[in-house]
C-alpha cells in the first residue's frame, strides 16, 4: 500500500503532536512566524469559524470538525503560505460535507466573504470578487484534502461527553454547560 | 504505487455506471496486474459546482481505515486528473470480476448460502467495530473473488462513520439525503423509508438480512417499484405492519404520516408466525429462519448485531476453518 511509504512521517504515528513539535516545530516556524504570533492566528481562525459555522446554522459537531481541519493543516503547511481566511473557509465547506450537513458553496462564499470583509476591509480584494473567490476555495478544497492525506478520521470529545452525562445522570442544565465547553 | 502515470485503462472497457460514477477496468503498467478504476466527476447537482463529491471523500477515508481486510475490498490509491479545466478524481481499487448479484443468479445451494453470509457478516462487523456504517449494502455493492471464493465488501460512496453523535437534519434528509435517496432501495430498512433521524449501524444489519433471504431464495427479497411508499408496503404485506408495541415512535415518524396515512394505507396486523416471510425463502431450515427474522426486526434497537449474529445457532456447522 502506498500511504505507508510515501506519506510524511507525521500520519504513521496519527495525529498527536508533542508540545515542543508545535511550539518549536512547526512548518510556520520554519517561515519565521513567531510562536506567539502562531497561537494568535489559531485563536482567529478557530473564532472565526465558530461564527462562521453558526452564520451557516451548523451544528457544533460540524465546527469542531472544521477546527481540527485547521490545525492538521497547520501542523504541515505555514500560515507564512497560506492565508488562513481562505483555509478557514475550505475547512467549514469540507466538515460539511464530512458530517452529513451539507451547505451549498455559495451561502459558504457569500458569508465568508462578508465575514473576511468586516475583518479587514482593505486588504483582500480578492476575496469581495465571488468568482474569484470561490476558484479560490476549489482549488484549497484539493490542497487541504491532499495535505491532509484524506485523513479525516478524528476522535471529538462529545460520544465521551454524552455517555458521561448518561451514566451520570446529572441535571440537565449542567449537561449545557458541559456542551459548551467542549 | 499505483499514481496516475502508473495506471492505464481503456475507455471501452466499462465495468459499472451509476450516474456520473464510472468504474472502467485497468491495469498497472509495472506489474500488469489488473486493477478497477472509479471515476468520480466534480460534484454538480443541481447545476452548480461544489468541490469534490463528498462520496469521494467518504469513500477514500473509509477504505484507508477498514482496509486491509479479507472481506473488504483493497483500496490502493487515489489521483486526481484534468478533464476540462476541472479535477477528475479517480480511486484505484483491486479488480473483482464478479458481484454476488452475479453469483446468486447462478443458483447457490445452502452451504455456500451459509458461507457467504458468515463472510458478509465478518466484514460487516468488521466495518462496525471500526462504526462506520455501510448504509447501501446490497447484492451489487458485494463482491466475490472467484480464485479464494472470498466476497468481498465495496462500495463506500454513501458511508459515513459515527464515532460522534450525530442527527440527521429533517431538511437534509429531505434535500440530500444519500442513504436515503442514493442507495438501492428495496435493501433500505423501514428506518430510512420512513425517514426517521436516527440511524445507526443496526440499519445495515436490515440490508444484511435482505441479502441473506436473496442468497437463499435467488432473487431480491422486497422488490417494488422505486417509491419508498411502495417499498414499505412490500415490507408490510411480508412482516405485518409495525405497531407502537414493536416499535416504540414509529407512527410519529415523518414518513408515517406524510406517506402512508395520506395515501389512506390499508394496514395489516402484524404476523408473528412469519408466514409469508418462511414462504418467500422456503430454501431455509429453523436456525437460518431465525437469524432472518432477527436481522428483519422492525425496531433497530432489537436487531441483531453483526458481531452476535456470527456466534448465531446457524453457523454451528459451519467449518470455519474453510473460509
Amino acid at each position: 500500500m502506498y500511504t505507508q511509504e510515501e506519506e510524511p512521517q507525521c500520519s504513521m504515528r496519527g495525529w498527536y503532536f508533542t508540545r515542543r513539535e508545535i511550539e518549536y516545530h512547526s512548518p510556520s516556524r520554519r517561515d519565521g512566524i513567531s510562536r506567539k504570533q502562531e497561537t494568535q492566528l489559531r485563536e482567529l481562525y478557530c473564532s472565526y469559524l465558530k461564527e462562521l459555522g453558526m452564520r451557516l446554522e451548523l451544528p457544533q459537531v460540524t465546527i469542531a470538525c472544521a477546527m481540527m481541519l485547521c490545525h492538521r493543516f497547520y501542523m504541515r503547511q505555514s500560515h507564512a503560505k497560506n492565508d488562513w481566511k481562505t483555509i478557514a473557509s475550505v475547512s467549514i465547506f469540507l466538515a460539511c460535507k464530512i458530517q452529513d450537513t451539507r451547505r451549498p458553496l455559495n451561502d459558504v462564499l457569500r458569508e465568508a466573504s462578508d465575514m473576511v470583509h468586516k475583518l479587514d476591509a482593505s486588504a483582500l480584494q480578492y476575496i469581495r470578487r465571488k468568482e474569484v473567490f470561490k476558484e479560490l476555495i476549489l482549488v484549497a478544497e484539493i490542497l487541504l484534502l491532499s495535505t491532509i492525506g484524506f485523513d479525516l478520521e478524528m476522535q471529538l470529545p462529545y460520544l465521551l461527553l454524552v455517555e458521561a452525562l448518561r451514566t451520570l445522570n446529572l441535571f440537565p442544565v449542567l449537561a449545557e454547560r458541559a456542551w459548551n465547553y467542549v | 504505487m499505483f499514481s496516475g502515470r502508473e495506471v492505464e485503462w481503456d475507455a471501452s472497457n466499462r465495468i459499472w455506471s451509476w450516474e456520473k460514477n464510472i468504474v472502467y477496468k485497468g491495469k498497472c503498467k509495472d506489474t500488469g496486474e489488473d486493477v478497477a478504476v472509479k471515476q468520480i466527476p466534480y460534484d454538480s447537482s443541481k447545476g452548480k459546482f461544489e468541490g469534490i463529491h463528498p462520496n469521494l471523500i467518504r469513500e477514500v477515508t473509509i477504505l484507508r481505515r477498514l482496509s486491509p481486510h479479507q472481506y473488504i475490498v483493497q483500496f490502493h490509491n487515489t489521483f486526481c486528473v484534468n478533464d476540462n479545466k476541472r479535477p477528475l478524481w479517480n480511486i484505484v481499487f483491486e479488480y473483482l470480476s464478479c458481484t454476488l448479484k452475479q453469483l446468486i443468479k447462478q443458483k447457490l445451494d445452502p452451504s455456500n448460502v451459509k458461507r457467504l453470509i458468515y463472510q458478509i457478516l465478518s466484514g460487516v462487523a468488521h466495518c462496525h467495530s471500526h462504526s462506520v456504517i455501510h448504509r447501501n449494502l446490497n447484492s451489487e455493492s458485494i463482491l466475490f473473488e472467484e480464485n479464494s471464493r472470498r466476497i468481498k465488501i465495496a462500495g463506500f460512496g454513501l458511508s459515513r462513520s459515527c464515532s460522534i453523535p450525530f442527527g440527521v437534519e429533517e431538511k437534509f434528509l429531505k434535500s440530500y439525503s444519500p442513504g436515503v435517496e442514493a442507495a438501492d432501495i428495496s435493501y433500505q430498512p423501514p428506518e430510512f423509508l420512513l425517514l426517521s433521524e436516527n440511524y445507526s449501524l443496526s440499519s445495515d444489519m436490515w440490508s444484511v438480512g435482505c441479502i441473506f433471504a436473496e442468497m437463499a431464495r435467488g432473487d431480491v427479497l422486497f422488490e417494488a417499484n422505486s417509491c419508498s411508499v411502495s417499498q414499505l408496503s412490500e415490507i408490510f404485506s411480508v412482516l405485518g405492519t409495525p405497531t407502537e408495541a414493536d416499535w416504540a415512535g414509529v407512527t410519529s415518524y415523518i414518513g408515517w404520516e406524510e406517506e402512508l396515512e395520506a395515501l389512506d394505507y390499508n394496514f395489516t396486523s402484524k404476523d408473528l408466525t412469519l408466514e409469508a416471510l418462511k414462504a418467500k425463502v422456503p430454501a431455509l431450515d429453523v436456525d437460518g429462519m431465525d437469524l432472518l427474522s432477527q436481522m428483519l426486526t422492525y425496531n433497530p434497537s432489537e436487531r441483531i448485531t453483526a458481531k452476535k449474529a456470527l456466534d448465531h445457532a446457524y453457523f454451528k456447522n459451519l467449518d470455519k476453518t474453510e473460509l
